[in-house]
């Protein structure tokens, strides 16, 4: 036992003592998960931008675009009228609404009125959701405008206008009489869905763990390069014992990037996840497939750089598909079945059952078993591959 | 000089060709990532609708209302398709099982709840791997309770002459540009950051030269030290070049993406190459050390790809961080090739392809009069 924890102490310190190696384990997880996972979704700065043309140039026109502009949801830009192509086009709009010549008079005089709105062609299905949300806004305000005319009976333009803004003003009293509330079932179970930020989490340590275990795994050939590998086998240790020291040196490392992840996530980005049995079994699980995965792609390599160049893709490609980078059902539904071939997408599904806070047998059973397949398989073969390098 | 460059130009060809692991990186693997990206992301880049979505809706209520919303999410799409189950039980039997994708139930109190001006709250279910498609259809039930919240004030106010308020309507018009698809961001996408990758690799292998004998040979050659800059300017522009145009044709003649037109596609990576070599003999000047050098090949690309919207689109970020992706060469490059998609004009291209080259020009001048005068 002596033997097999030394060098795997050796392993993992001669890992940690590289200053490059920490860089590469803490400053790329923060940047990763800051960049994709965590800044898009914040709720600062995250409004979508519109711009907006304004033909009609009157009190009412100025008061709608003000009323916009104070609207959490949206970013306004008030733009002339040959720009709103390079707007749309440079991703600078989500739309471009027009406000029509006669805008002012339509409203006042309770005739139908059209904006005219012009949609980014880069819009996704989702973002169409956008246009009803924002419609409802337009017509809050509208609605609440023409009823104070309404009530106040007819009068001259001026003070027409004047309570139209007024009346637009109260706005912010019309309410929405239904909410919805949000619930995710997983096998006959009902959980509450997953907090903001704890996806990017998940996915991210699934990808970095593969990248640190690429790497740690290279170093195999870097040691057969310069001797060491052979006389390490030409000592009296028993093989197995070699083995397993490396192996353990190997999950090791998967773990204190999983450790890493985990503490960042926490410290600096305030996202929580659970830490407890469960978790410890997938990580586990999934460190020893990555393991085992890494070690058979060293045997077919001869240098470290090959390694960690065909590592990297390993890793991008599989946590792309797996639903590392974004949530899975972004993909089309015959994406999402290869994703069962990838033990990222298991890993997730586990620790996203965890997260929500219910896990059970039951509902870990299939992902657990499917990643006990994946480390079988391939930390079989990728050993076996090793004690015969 | 030229004749120099020419001859490294030819040396480092050679090298390319006979490096099939290079080869490997530089071509197969941004296509395979293109291609993973392109399918992925379909749904949420331009020119297509709304993703298909079956809701199953459970409805309770026993007046009106009800009805009206399961109409409205209906009636929203003809991506989303409406099955009734007999009772919630079975709503959310079909979840589980997969034939809907989201579960809807209306209360029984639907409709008296609104009618007295209370909020209610409609109960939403999906899977873990459908809560995209269960936030289509909140949205859809929220815009409902506001339209109802809206109709409730204007009653409240006018009475029985609430009828006659005409609400504002949104009529939609084409923006008369292509759409830019997940196929094509991606395509032009990772050429930027593979570019920008093989450049940053180059800049490495000047600096281990700078740190062998050849590099001593070389400075004690006839050549200049001006020749010497010029040459590896000139290797890294055409190789950019030409990994950039092989990437695109793969693109449109493998993946069958739909770029760009030709001439403009080829302007920009032109230029962009002559940026991105600008930006290697700048690093390979005036970088001495190998794990510096690193650094930023590792972090620094990543960065810097990420910022200048090669993984996930600009739009996505916060307005601070669009402004910086729009600085950076690639961000800059990435714009002009997602601008030419779109359709753009030859002189709409000005700006940045101007842009690139001056950066690319002035940082080899500026490397060539330092070239060899570092150490």
């Amino acid at each position: 036992m002596r033997v097999v924890l030394a060098i795997a102490k050796r392993f993992v310190l001669g890992l940690l003592k590289d200053k490059a190696n920490l860089l590469y384990m803490v400053l790329m997880p923060i940047v990763f998960t800051g960049l994709f996972g965590v800044l898009p979704g914040a709720s600062q700065d995250s409004t979508v931008p519109i711009s907006v043309v304004d033909d009609d140039r009157t009190a009412i026109s100025k008061a709608f675009i003000q009323y916009l502009s104070q609207d959490g949801a949206v970013q306004v830009s008030q733009i002339p009228e040959d720009r709103a192509a390079r707007a749309l086009r440079n991703w600078e709009s989500a739309l471009v609404i027009t406000i029509p010549a006669g805008f002012q008079e339509s409203l006042l005089n309770n005739h139908p009125t059209d904006l005219k709105i012009t949609p980014s062609p880069n819009q996704g299905g989702s973002t169409v959701a956008f246009e009803h949300s924002l419609l409802d806004t337009v017509q809050t305000w509208e609605v609440a405008g023409v009823t104070e005319v309404l009530q106040s009976g007819g009068r001259n333009t001026n003070q027409a206008t004047s309570t139209f803004i007024v009346g637009a003003g109260h706005a912010k009293q019309i309410h929405s009489l239904v909410t919805t509330s949000r619930s995710v079932r997983r096998d006959g179970t009902t959980l509450a869905p997953l907090k903001p930020g704890q996806q990017a989490i998940i996915g991210f340590a699934t990808m970095f763990i593969m990248f640190s275990v690429f790497g740690a795994t290279g170093s195999i050939l870097e040691e057969k390069r310069s001797g060491t590998w052979s006389r390490i086998k030409a000592s009296p240790a028993p093989k197995y014992r070699l083995l397993a020291g490396y192996c353990l040196g190997f999950f090791c490392v998967g773990w204190i990037q999983f450790i890493m992840m985990y503490t960042i996530g926490r410290l600096l980005f305030r996202i929580d996840l659970p830490m407890n049995g469960w978790v410890v079994l997938t990580i586990s699980l999934y460190v020893l497939a990555t393991c085992g995965i890494a070690l058979c792609v060293s045997g077919l390599v001869n240098t470290s750089e090959q390694h960690m160049g065909i590592g990297t893709f390993v890793a991008i490609a599989t946590s792309m598909l797996g639903g590392a980078y974004w949530p899975i059902d972004y993909e089309p539904v015959w994406m999402q079945h290869v994703a069962w071939l990838v033990p990222q997408d298991w890993t997730m599904e586990a620790l996203q059952v965890i997260a929500v806070g219910a896990p059970s047998t039951s509902l870990l059973m299939w992902p657990l078993i499917v990643l006990a397949g994946f480390a079988a398989v391939f930390f079989v073969a990728g050993a076996v591959q090793l004690r015969y390098a | 000089m030229i004749q120099i460059a020419l001859q490294m130009v030819r040396v480092n060809l050679l090298k390319l060709i006979r490096d099939r692991r290079a080869l490997f990186f530089m071509i197969v693997m941004p296509i395979v990532l293109t291609s993973i990206l392109s399918f992925a992301l379909t749904s949420v880049f331009g020119g297509k609708g709304v993703p298909p979505v079956t809701v199953g809706i459970y409805n309770e209520d026993k007046g009106p209302l009800g009805a009206e919303v399961r109409a409205m999410i209906a009636e929203s799409s003809p991506s989303i398709q409406v099955v009734n189950p007999a009772n919630a039980e079975q709503g959310k039997e079909q979840l589980d099982t997969g034939f809907t994708d989201v579960f809807v139930d209306i209360p029984e109190d639907f409709t008296s709840q609104i009618s007295s001006d209370t909020p209610t709250r409609v109960s939403v279910t999906s899977t873990l791997s459908t809560e995209n498609k269960r936030e289509i259809v909140e949205s859809i039930i929220n815009s409902y309770g506001r339209q109802t919240g809206i109709q409730t004030y204007a009653g409240s106010q006018l009475g029985t002459n609430s009828a006659q308020v005409n609400p504002v309507r949104f009529a939609v018009e084409a923006p008369g540009l292509r759409p830019i698809t997940s196929g094509s961001y991606y395509a032009v996408g990772m050429m930027v950051m593979f570019l920008l990758m093989t450049a940053f690799n180059y800049a490495v292998i000047m600096v281990d030269e700078r740190n062998s004998d050849r590099y001593r040979r070389f400075l004690a050659s006839p050549a200049s030290r001006q020749a010497l800059c010029f040459g590896y300017w000139m290797s890294s522009s055409v190789i950019l070049l030409l990994q950039g145009v092989a990437l695109l044709l793969c693109a449109r003649y493998i993946l069958g993406i739909e770029l760009g037109p030709w001439y403009q596609m080829l302007l920009l990576t032109l230029s962009y190459s002559v940026a991105l070599a600008g930006v290697t003999v700048l690093f390979g000047t005036f970088v001495r050390s190998r794990k510096v050098m690193d650094g930023f090949n590792g972090v620094g690309v990543q960065v810097a790809a990420a910022l200048g919207g090669s993984i996930v689109p600009l739009y996505a970020f916060p307005q601070t961080l669009r402004a910086a992706g729009h600085i950076l060469p690639n961000g800059l490059a990435l714009n002009g090739l997602l601008n030419s998609i779109s359709g753009i004009s030859m002189s709409g291209l000005f700006v940045p392809v101007v842009t690139l080259l001056t950066i690319g020009i002035g940082l080899g001048l500026v490397s060539g009069t330092r070239y060899g005068r570092t150490e």
